[in-house]
């Protein structure tokens, strides 16, 4: 049955004011298309929670869509701080934001214990250090084999998760290459599963090629074909990561005026991705474009009959 | 020293201290660089892992995230963040964790969270990231930071990560240990909670890091060895790495 929507009916249908919402991407393939267009339907009081904010969570704390944050890492990769973040976090501006912090391993590990429905798991590197006074996630369980104690995480299970992805066909079978992040874990964790994806594709090539399914179309909630729905961040195969503009953002976020005229120009006053994409300059998309380059063949065989 | 940056002499300083290291998992900012500078020049057969899955990668530009596009074009495999964590990271399989940080003391704790209070912070830094974990499983840290009243302290604000258990790796005899790549020098601690310099890169730094160690009440030893001088073709390669000086600057 084919489940495809557009993103505007997926975010309407899924994401609820008082969610908590995990837009994926390990700086890869992050969904920025989804975080403007929760940002356009003014969505309340979430939870966003991502193992590094990004450029997209600065956008949506920004914009003041979220009353918590958790994450493990707030950067702005390779760039430097995440400014809006800081300021809701230093100055409570725009809106104060209640923080829950991890680190990356006991992160994935809480979202691998959410996916697997475990009550907790192990994080013995987290015993030593601050993090753990401040985060009620975080507990200490003796070791029933050692007798010794540790810390041990509790499962996370996101409301929604959002996947962007390379291909996917109609009924969500979800297939990516390149960096391969949290999505897997993300999506078996969450409640609700959106794929967004370059391209959609027939359910034929899925068979041809299953071992690059990252997300099975029997937990996916709703499909979305949305190109070019990540940039800034990149497409494997697609388009580059556009560096210059996450060092742009780091000048942008400066100023919460700045801030709001960019949000005003990019996420407001445009109806969808294929706008947003339509006022970017050519040259920057024919200069992030990437080579072609199909790789590798392998032998299924074939059992025949 | 021939118009060298701060930085520059300790991304060079760095990438140096990598040689004779198998596998290292590179983080970001400075590390990212030196890391490259290390297995251009110096130790080419040097494992470069990154956390976001990347293992044995030999990226043709230079990252300037560790998600960056070009780690994917040509690596013996990716992996998804938890078998990164789960299989890399806290399976031992790491040499060397090369992070950077914002304060570190004289315990060996790294501090990559806030400067002042965790609830009311003066600075909200960005957090563990992965340096939490891989402090805890490398064998060895590497850790650059600059060696001023504000960074190298008696304690850190916030305990993000800490070098002392270093934990098995194969063919690394030092376990534990946490080598601090500063400014002036490199200064080395032991897993038994020794402090010494491991060289000092001029002689004229000498009296600014004997005023550190006699701030945090260290003892610094007599004989200081001091670093070969930095040559050219090292300085060549490293600005050849960062054009644009997007790390260097």
């Amino acid at each position: 049955m084919s489940k495809l929507t557009t993103l505007t009916e997926a975010i309407r249908e899924n994401v609820h004011d008082g969610d908590s919402v995990y837009i994926t991407g390990f700086t890869h393939l992050i969904g920025f298309s989804a975080g403007h267009e929760i940002i356009r339907q003014k969505k309340k009081d979430l939870n966003l929670i991502r193992m590094t904010p990004d450029v997209i969570y600065d956008q949506m704390i920004a914009a003041g869509v979220a009353a918590k944050l958790t994450f493990s890492y707030s950067g702005n990769p390779g760039v430097g701080s995440l400014r809006c973040i800081r300021r809701a976090i230093e100055k409570r501006e725009p809106l104060p934001i209640e923080v829950e912090e991890y680190t990356h391993g006991s992160l994935i590990s809480a979202l691998f214990a959410g996916a697997s429905r475990l009550p907790f798991y192990p994080v013995p590197a987290v015993d030593s250090t601050d993090l753990r006074k401040y985060n009620s996630q975080y507990r200490v369980v003796r070791n029933p084999y050692s007798g010794k104690n540790t810390t041990v995480v509790g499962p996370l299970n996101p409301d929604v998760g959002i996947i962007h992805v390379q291909r996917a066909d109609q009924n969500g079978n979800a297939q990516m290459w390149g960096i391969i992040g949290e999505q897997k874990e993300v999506a078996f964790a969450s409640s609700r599963v959106i794929v967004s994806a370059e391209e959609i594709i027939d359910h034929d090539l899925v068979f041809d090629d299953p071992n690059r399914t990252i997300v099975p179309g029997i937990i996916v909630s709703a499909v979305v074909q949305e190109p070019y729905a990540s940039h800034p961040s990149y497409a494997q195969g697609y388009y580059d990561r556009d560096n210059r503009f996450y060092r742009e953002w780091n000048e942008i976020s400066k100023s919460e005026s700045e801030v709001k005229k960019y949000l005003e120009e990019w996420v407001y006053s445009v109806s969808d991705r294929a706008e947003y994409v339509s006022k970017l300059p050519s040259e920057l998309i024919r200069s992030l474009s990437m080579t072609g380059m199909v790789r590798g063949n392998v032998n299924f065989g074939g059992t025949g009959s | 020293m021939k118009n060298l940056t701060p930085r520059e002499i300790m991304a060079i300083m760095a990438a140096r201290e990598l040689r004779g290291y198998r596998t290292v998992l590179v983080g970001v900012g400075l590390p990212n660089l030196s890391a490259n500078l290390a297995k251009k020049i110096y130790n080419p057969d040097m494992v470069l892992l990154y956390e976001s899955g990347v293992i044995n990668t030999h990226p043709t530009r230079l990252p300037l995230s560790i998600g960056d596009p070009t780690l994917t074009e040509r690596t013996d495999a990716i992996f998804s963040v938890f078998d990164m964590f789960a299989f890399m990271i806290s399976g031992n399989r790491v040499d060397v964790g090369f992070l950077g940080a914002a304060q570190v003391d004289v315990s060996g704790n790294i501090n990559t969270t806030v400067i002042g209070s965790y609830k009311n912070p003066d600075v909200r830094l960005p957090g563990s990231g992965g340096a939490c974990e891989i402090s805890y499983s490398a064998a060895v840290s590497i850790v650059m930071t600059e060696l001023s009243e504000s960074k190298f302290r008696t304690a850190v604000d916030f305990i993000t990560s800490t070098a002392r258990h270093g934990q098995m790796a194969e063919n690394v005899k030092e376990r534990g240990v946490l080598k601090l790549i500063t400014d002036l020098g490199i200064v080395e601690f032991g897993a038994s909670g020794s402090t010494r310099v491991g060289c000092i890169y001029d002689i004229s730094g000498l009296g600014r890091l004997r005023d550190v160690f006699n701030r945090l009440g260290l003892a610094l030893d007599d004989d200081v060895s001091v670093a070969e001088s930095i040559e050219d073709d090292e300085i060549l390669a490293l600005r050849q790495l960062d054009p644009d000086h997007l790390y260097i600057n």
